[in-house]
């Protein structure tokens, strides 16, 4: 399933965070997204999610040649394309089981959630309450779980890496892993470089800064970027539109 | 505080002569006045309810009893235990006749209809079914029940009260003593299913004995034009309660009052209510709890979920600490469910109102582990209606 950003700009509470993205993620790629803090990588994750706060004020999302710039985030879960969140709500009165068996009931069971379920040690969380009194680490593999419940092609993983101890990233990477290996379509954002490092295979990495895509490029631009920091690129980018 | 019948219709009637100025009463008694001349005529009940009940009471007519005199049980109608005069002091034991007007109608007026169940010592029942039905216009039923559980001894009552559609106008009116002995337990589910002309008012008197352990549930979510809940448990030595009400009120006025007297040292109680309020509904939860016995323990929890502008849900939570040991604490929110909390779902393939849906089962959904496995199914079946009722 491939995924393609023509031309993207966004608003949220009335200020443009997104200046006209254009992306195009193939079938089976894995694209890694980094930029600082405010640059709208987490935004643009949560418009190709669909979630409301983020108005698309020009441009479109193709899934598949299907543009699905106006449908609603639960008619794009169905079309296969699913989000990882960084932050998630505690819902004090859900339980982990409920949800769980309810994405089981819409989606099927696929062989992939079964094998994330015993590497992200699941059955140690079903009962208790969605994200309620977690550790960060339990946070972040309950959400990855219940991202792959819903059956995706292409997966949108938003930091998966922060505010995780060591052991809980080692088990996310490994997720990850199989997901790159299954052939499916993802976009990760992340801070830091320590993820990308123990991935399998990553296909181009992106550079954000203030609402754009400034520099696009293969694994190896990143180690360049992480080393030197964001400002450079970001200030190129100032300079050129002045 | 056990009293002779005569003494408490005595009582009943001069309270309730003092009570003339009140028209409500007054109405009530008119009717009842009515039917005693005018009795009604057996009707036939359907409900699948009644079919498995041992006891129902349809209007005013005893519909169904089953007799149990057994080495580990007895169910007899409260009416023969009152004549025979046998075992009749936990009648009236745990309420007055001159408490409330309501209570004096009972007195007077109901002829003592209703089970008198007593578990004996070292047995355990259940669960056993009630049912109350009411399909004729204009229906005061009045009830009166009598649950003994003796010591080390546990019984389990699923109570059904329901009315026709086509029944308007209807009053039920009911009070249930339940006395509880040592090291015993008692299981109580509620479930309230009347019409929208339906005025109710219902009193639940429970007196736990020491290392006793009492679980109530309480579910109602059909339209109603009034309802008066109460319920008083006093709890002795290590006794504990657990009261869990789930209300979905649409239309009509209702109030809850429980109140858990903690007598005993270490006696216990939690305190549950949900409420969600819909189309002009207004629900008021009064939910209390009175510390007395050394090292008491007790907990609140009042939550409650406006689905529309147009009803209103007050909740009050009381605690009353007698002593400097003992340990009482509240927790009492109103709100809707956070945009976060449905978009987050949203983003998991549920659309707008299944998100709502499971948000509301799980605000609803009572904590059913010490409930037995056949009672748990029936409240899952009730929380199920409850929730595809409350589809938005």
């Amino acid at each position: 399933m491939s995924l393609i950003i023509e031309d993207l700009h966004v608003e949220s509470s009335g200020r443009e965070i997104l200046r006209g993205i254009d992306l195009e993620v193939k079938e089976g790629e894995t694209h890694i997204i980094v930029g600082p803090n405010g640059a709208g990588k987490s935004s643009l994750l949560y418009t190709i999610a669909g979630i409301p706060k983020y108005v698309v004020k020009k441009g479109r999302i193709i899934l598949n040649s299907e543009d699905i710039t106006r449908l609603q985030p639960h008619e794009r879960v169905r079309r296969g394309l699913c989000l990882m969140h960084q932050f998630q709500p505690q819902i004090k009165t859900i339980k982990v089981s409920d949800l769980e068996n309810i994405l089981i009931s819409k989606f099927g069971i696929n062989e992939l959630a079964v094998k994330a379920r015993e590497i992200l040690e699941i059955d140690n969380l079903r009962n208790r309450y969605l994200f309620t009194n977690m550790s960060g680490g339990e946070r972040k593999r309950l959400e990855l779980y219940l991202t792959l419940l819903t059956n995706p092609k292409i997966v949108l993983l938003d930091e998966p890496d922060s505010g995780v101890d060591v052991d809980s990233l080692v088990k996310i990477s490994e997720v990850i892993n199989l997901i790159i290996s299954s052939s499916l379509t993802c976009i990760l954002v992340t801070h830091r470089g320590d993820i990308v490092n123990m991935l399998r295979k990553v296909d181009r990495v992106h550079v954000m800064c203030n609402g754009k895509i400034v520099e696009s490029n293969g694994k190896d631009m990143l180690d360049r970027v992480l080393k030197s920091g964001f400002r450079k690129i970001c200030e190129r980018l100032r300079d050129k539109r002045e | 505080m056990s009293r002779s019948v005569r003494d408490v219709e005595k009582i009943a009637e001069e309270y309730l002569s003092k009570l003339s100025s009140n028209g409500e009463i007054r109405e009530i008694i008119a009717r009842l006045e009515i039917s005693r001349r005018e009795p009604h005529i057996e009707p036939t009940c359907s409900i699948e309810e009644v079919g498995r009940a041992f006891y129902s009471l349809v209007d005013s007519s005893i519909e169904k009893f089953s007799y149990v005199d057994t080495s580990s049980l007895i169910i007899r109608p409260l009416k023969e235990i009152v004549i025979e005069e046998k075992d009749v002091e936990n009648v009236w034991s745990l309420a007055a006749p001159d408490e409330d007007p309501h209570l004096a109608l009972i007195a007077k007026y109901g002829d003592n209809r209703g089970a008198y169940v007593r578990v004996r010592s070292g047995s355990k029942i259940g669960p056993v079914r009630t049912c109350y039905v009411t399909k004729l216009t204009g229906t005061v039923q009045l009830v009166h029940n009598v649950y003994v559980v003796e010591d080390d001894a546990e019984l389990q009552v699923l109570s059904t009260c329901t009315s026709s559609r086509d029944a308007l106008d209807i009053y039920h009116i009911s009070l249930t003593e339940v006395i509880v002995g040592r090291n015993s337990r008692f299981t109580m589910i509620m479930y309230h299913n009347w019409n929208e002309t339906t005025k109710l008012w219902s009193s639940l008197r429970v007196s736990a004995g020491p290392e006793s352990r009492i679980v109530l549930i309480y579910v109602t979510h059909s339209p109603i034009e009034k309802a008066y809940d109460q319920v008083i448990v006093r709890l002795s030595e290590n006794a504990s309660a657990t009261s869990s009400s789930v209300i979905y009120g649409r239309r009509g006025r209702y109030h809850t009052e429980t109140t858990t007297i903690l007598e005993g040292r270490n006696a216990s109680s939690i305190l549950i209510s949900r409420m969600l309020s819909a189309e002009k509904a207004r629900i008021e939860s009064v939910s209390k709890i009175v510390a007395r016995g050394e090292g008491s323990r007790g907990h609140i929890e009042c939550l409650g979920v406006p689905l529309d502008d147009s009803s209103i849900i007050t909740s009050v939570p009381i605690l009353e600490a007698h002593r400097t040991d003992v340990q009482l604490s509240h927790e009492a929110a109103i709100g809707k469910f956070s945009e976060e909390e449905i978009t987050y779902l949203t983003t998991k393939g549920l659309d707008e109102n299944e998100a709502m849906q499971l948000l509301i089962r799980g605000f609803v959904s009572i904590d059913l582990e010490e409930v037995p496995p056949t009672l748990r199914k029936v409240v899952e079946r009730i929380v199920d209606e409850l929730v595809r009722r409350s589809a938005v």
